[in-house]
């Protein structure tokens, strides 16, 4: 009798516990959580699939967590976040262009993803990609994937001018450019160029003129974010530049998609630009798919017998500090970054490189082409662009201004460097 | 108080010899079908008037009451009085003078070429000739094209190393240099800007130019005929003031619209080459927008609306007195 009491008893907290378990799950069911992702992906023909593609493993991996996407034309996102923002409605996470971040985390904004991330993950970020938003001792954002800038350089362009290597330095590869844009023009009776400089009036074309400062030993700020604008290596840059527009190796005026252009007509020697480029040359070369012979890809090569020195343009994840499900934010984070994202990512036909070292595990990795190979190799060596400032941007816009005086208008590059640094140090309240 | 064609008025006898707590007379108002439909038509009125003071007033209110302080994204939600630092700032430097001028230049380069142009082709359309319904239609088309894509087209045919019009020019022996700068060039860039959108803009000024002339009382023409009098007599003494309050109406409209461009200049040249196509607009963009300081995107804003609301009131004045 004692025995079926025993029995009777075990049977019954056997099953309340097991009930009780079961509750208490379906509770975690009963309430899911829904967080709000912002990006731009979603709004783009080529991206949208791979972006809904990675929700859905994510909300596979995670079934209590809904994500609801909402979509930004890329224009508008930095001030779409700001707006809701102010409003005090922003979304749990973002995509965001590392140079947005700093005018975010001006206003308070941003949850810092050092504070919801695990050590481990944020150790895995590729140290040259978080520099640029680590801002007061916080990192404010996390790459997701990064896009360092190399050298296209037309092969066919190089064999007429009577080179069978490419360029080992920078010096060498502006000679090379002098006596590309010495053949003239094509067949066509079309003007060839030597290389390309983004000479617009946006800050686009400021910072890749970084590439041009650092080669010859120029540099924006110090380690401490002071501006160090006017030096003699920016001098030289400019110097340089400023030769090279007057001889007619670079046409002058262009913004970056013109210099695209050219060089996916088969018109230019040397062109900087990211990985996605190689796709899109395909696209718009008249050759089609046949131009990815006529052209190869390279690090940038350093001037002066030092290493070469390029920088990425990346997409980085944030999360705001308004977010009721913070913890939430982190696993998409986490998730978005990581091998399984970037693999989901990268199947559905977008070439993208990882923000994060455990990432490259992905398969789509290991099967990379020559060329996609070579950006991958750059990603520990890709400098983050020194974003950490909200007055980057405008700072960009007077490089940019100082380009146009020194190679429209032919001015002093010394003076105008001392100027624009002199500006610059306005901007950021530095005088 | 009364109403009386449509007015209100205070009926003095309506006053009581009692007076108010306040010792002040009461009103008695006299209700009337005519009150009732006034209120009634304000009634109507509100909501759009609603609408109007969310979206045009506040934000203009907002923008004037910021123009006056620190406005940066680090004080969103506190903008702090500043003394005026935003209208220092943009009247210190010399930049300012300079924009106003770029954008005087870039009004009156286009609104000028607009009226020669649309006076001419109005002129012509308002005659007899052949295929006019298909030239009404085909000038027509450029108004219809969105700006933005305006702003590509022109960008890619004056793209001096693979444009459309660097080819004719030079296959017609026009320039020299087949990679010839226009955008690129401080001399010749605001000339493009100023002709892509006078290509856009002109086709309005046809249709109002037009119109104009199409209601000229046919009775003058016919007099001003028997007198004797030549085309260019007729033209200017007849054909003109007939439409002097359609050109007037036109060109402080495309004037406003010039002022107010934005979407061409920038995707054109960004205010370049050497901020030579910097005009307000693009000003007060960059300041809030580039430099991140709304408070002094802000400050050009206001200074701008003045400009603006001193030449809609000039105009005004000056079109009332000649319809008188």
């Amino acid at each position: 009798m004692k025995r079926v009491v025993w029995l009777f008893v075990v049977i019954v907290v056997s099953s309340s516990l097991l009930f009780s378990a079961a509750q208490s799950e379906g509770a975690k069911k009963e309430k899911p959580v829904t967080i709000e992702f912002a990006n731009w992906l979603i709004s783009e023909d080529n991206t949208r699939p791979a972006m809904q593609a990675m929700i859905d493993a994510f909300e596979a991996k995670y079934p209590w967590i809904s994500v609801e996407i909402t979509g930004y034309a890329y224009n508008s996102v930095q001030d779409q976040l700001l707006i809701r923002s102010a409003g005090g409605t922003p979304p749990d996470v973002a995509q965001i262009a590392p140079l947005w971040v700093a005018s975010l985390a001006d206003m308070g904004a941003l949850k810092p993803v050092n504070e919801i991330l695990s050590p481990a993950v944020m150790e895995d970020f590729f140290e040259s990609s978080t520099g640029g938003t680590y801002i007061d001792g916080k990192q404010m954002s996390a790459p997701w994937t990064i896009n360092p800038v190399l050298v296209f350089y037309n092969k066919e362009l190089l064999k007429k001018a009577g080179f069978n290597t490419a360029p080992k330095t920078w010096e060498e590869m502006h000679m090379m450019a002098e006596k590309i844009a010495a053949l003239g023009t094509d067949e066509g009776g079309n003007r060839i160029y030597g290389r390309s400089v983004a000479s617009k009036l946006l800050p686009g074309a400021g910072y890749f003129f970084f590439v041009d400062m650092w080669q010859n030993g120029g540099e924006f700020t110090d380690a401490n974010g002071r501006v160090v604008f006017n030096q003699p290596g920016t001098v030289k840059a400019f110097s340089e530049a400023q030769r090279l527009f007057r001889s007619g190796v670079i046409a002058p005026g262009l913004e970056i998609k013109d210099n695209r252009n050219l060089f996916a007509l088969g018109r230019m020697g040397f062109h900087l630009d990211i990985s996605s480029m190689i796709k899109t040359f395909s696209i718009m070369s008249p050759k089609g798919e046949a131009f990815k012979d006529d052209y190869d890809v390279m690090m940038v090569p350093g001037g002066a017998g030092a290493p070469g020195v390029t920088f990425s343009t990346d997409h980085h994840l944030v999360a705001f500090k308004d977010s009721k499900h913070p913890n939430e934010a982190a696993l998409l984070i986490d998730f978005l970054t990581g091998a399984e994202g970037m693999d989901v990512y990268t199947s559905n036909g977008v070439d993208v490189l990882p923000g994060r070292a455990s990432a490259l595990e992905a398969p789509y990795y290991k099967k990379l082409d020559s060329m996609n190979s070579k950006f991958a190799d750059a990603l520990p060596m890709a400098r983050a662009l020194p974003v950490q400032s909200a007055a980057f941007n405008a700072a960009c816009e007077e490089v940019a201004y100082a380009i146009q005086r020194v190679c429209i208008n032919w001015e002093d590059p010394a003076k105008v460097v001392a100027e624009i640094d002199a500006t610059i140090k306005g901007l950021y309240n530095q005088k | 108080m009364f109403v009386e064609a449509g007015r209100i008025r205070w009926n003095s006898t309506g006053a009581s010899k009692k007076g108010g707590s306040m010792g002040q007379p009461f009103k008695r108002v006299k209700w009337t079908t005519r009150t009732g439909d006034l209120l009634f038509s304000y009634a109507l009125m509100a909501p759009a008037l609603i609408v109007l003071a969310l979206v045009v007033f506040y934000p203009m209110i907002k923008g004037i009451f910021v123009s006056f302080c620190d406005y940066t994204f680090k004080c969103l939600n506190n903008p702090q009085w500043n003394s005026f630092g935003n209208y220092k700032k943009i009247f210190e430097s010399n930049a300012f003078l300079h924009y106003l001028g770029n954008t005087v230049l870039y009004v009156g380069g286009t609104v000028t070429s607009q009226f020669i142009l649309a006076m001419v082709l109005a002129l012509l359309l308002n005659t007899d000739i052949k295929g006019r319904r298909m030239f009404r239609s085909l000038f027509l088309m450029s108004w219809t094209i969105p700006t933005i894509v305006v702003s590509i087209l022109w960008s890619w045919l004056l793209q001096p190393q693979y444009g459309l019009f660097n080819y004719v020019l030079h296959s017609l022996n026009l320039i020299k240099d087949p990679n010839m700068q226009w955008l690129s060039n401080p001399d010749f860039a605001m000339g493009g800007v100023i002709l892509a959108m006078v290509w856009k803009q002109a086709p309005y000024m046809i249709i109002m130019i037009l119109a104009g002339l199409q209601a000229v009382n046919t009775d003058l023409l016919d007099a001003a005929a028997i007198d004797g009098a030549s085309y260019l007599r007729t033209f200017i003494h007849v054909v003109l003031p007939s439409i002097a309050v359609v050109l007037g109406t036109t060109v402080i409209i495309s004037v406003l619209d010039a002022f107010q461009q934005f979407t061409i200049i920038f995707n054109m040249t960004a205010g370049g080459p050497l901020k030579k196509t910097t005009t307000l607009s693009i000003a007060a963009y960059k300041e809030a927008f580039t430099h991140y300081d709304l408070g002094a995107g802000s400050a050009i804003g206001v200074i701008w609306m003045i400009i603006l609301s001193t030449i809609t009131i000039i105009f005004n004045v000056k079109s009332k007195r000649l319809e008188e």
